[in-house]
């Protein structure tokens, strides 16, 4: 047991703190370095879009796929949908997220 | 506004959305946990990176002895997102000293993201911006350090088949839907969604930033072609 916590923690610090570091840099790529320059016109259309287009990267594999990639989950799928309909009925993240797990939880437990 | 209010205001905004991101804590720091990482380097992890879907990706690799390079490049794509939400900030916060834009931009989050440009955005009120951002960025700091440490402490106690992993694609799920509100932006979505399901296996969580891009794209040319 304590090999194994070992073999996990030798990359640990350096990653963290490499990870910590970058992704610092990331945030304040612009923030810090922008100071008073505004984007240009172009810039400001494509950026409208980031919110759109970055965020189903994120959610619509994880909805899909089951614990390996390419492998189809329809219980998530239904209950993505769902939720997904809740949240543009609603607008409530407490309710979208509590009934998607519920759903899920109940899928889950009965087929 | 006041310093108070503005302040106040952000809280008020980040609240109903920090509920979605506490079970994205709680995944974490049972996942880490399970993995054999120590209850207070899971803790620091969630302080020095703040980034859940990096910690989860990274924590991951770690535990199949991935190597330190594709760790932190794993980790740093995923992130990559940040770099297109501070482009986006950036004008709204430029007239703050410098030591406060480092403050916040380390505070930078989707949700803090999606709260911030809602709120900058609008014509109605005039918030003080920086404090309404520390309002909503510090609320997610506290919950999602608060989220952690309960799910490094309750992981083992958690049903295996409740699936709470599935809370995390929900919370980013909320923060999609008000988004989308002309066609070019579903558009955008719909690209982005069916690319990040194509290029799923690709390493180092390459396609993300693949399907993020191509849907930025594919959004700005429904947009021209009006």
């Amino acid at each position: 047991m304590k090999q194994v916590a070992t073999d996990i923690m030798n990359h640990f610090w350096p990653a963290v703190i490499l990870l910590g570091i970058g992704t610092l840099v990331l945030r304040g790529g612009f923030i810090v370095v922008m100071g008073q320059r505004m984007p240009s016109e172009t810039m400001r259309r494509l950026l409208a879009y980031i919110p759109s287009a970055v965020l189903p990267a994120l959610i619509v594999p994880a909805i899909v796929y089951g614990e390996q990639s390419y492998v189809i989950d329809g219980q998530k799928i239904a209950a993505g949908l769902i939720a997904g309909v809740v949240a543009w009925r609603t607008r409530s993240a407490i309710v979208t997220i509590a009934t998607g797990l519920a759903l899920l939880g109940a899928m889950r437990a009965w087929m | 506004m006041t310093t108070m209010k503005s302040f106040l205001a952000g809280v008020q905004a980040q609240s109903p959305i920090l509920i979605g991101a506490i079970p994205f804590a709680l995944v974490f720091g049972a996942t880490a946990s399970s993995k054999g990482i120590p209850s207070i380097e899971s803790m620091l992890m969630s302080v020095i990176v703040f980034a859940g879907a990096a910690q989860l990706v990274a924590v991951q690799l770690m535990a199949s002895h991935a190597p330190l390079f594709v760790i932190v490049m794993a980790g740093i794509v995923v992130n990559l997102r940040f770099l297109m939400y501070s482009a986006s900030l950036a004008p709204h916060l430029s007239e703050e000293p410098i030591r406060r834009r480092v403050l916040t931009s380390y505070l930078l989050t989707d949700q803090a993201f999606a709260i911030c440009m809602a709120e900058f955005t609008r014509d109605a009120r005039q918030v003080d911006r920086f404090w309404f951002y520390m309002g909503a960025g510090l609320t997610l700091w506290v919950g999602w350090q608060c989220g952690t440490a309960a799910g490094v402490v309750l992981g083992a106690s958690i049903p295996a088949h409740w699936p709470l992993g599935f809370a995390i694609p929900l919370t980013f799920l909320v923060l999609l839907i008000p988004v989308l509100t002309d066609r070019p932006k579903v558009i955008a979505a719909c690209v982005s969604g069916l690319v990040a399901l194509a290029a799923h296996g690709l390493p180092y969580s390459l396609g993300i930033v693949i399907a993020a891009a191509a849907g930025i794209l594919a959004g700005y040319y429904m947009e021209t072609r009006r």
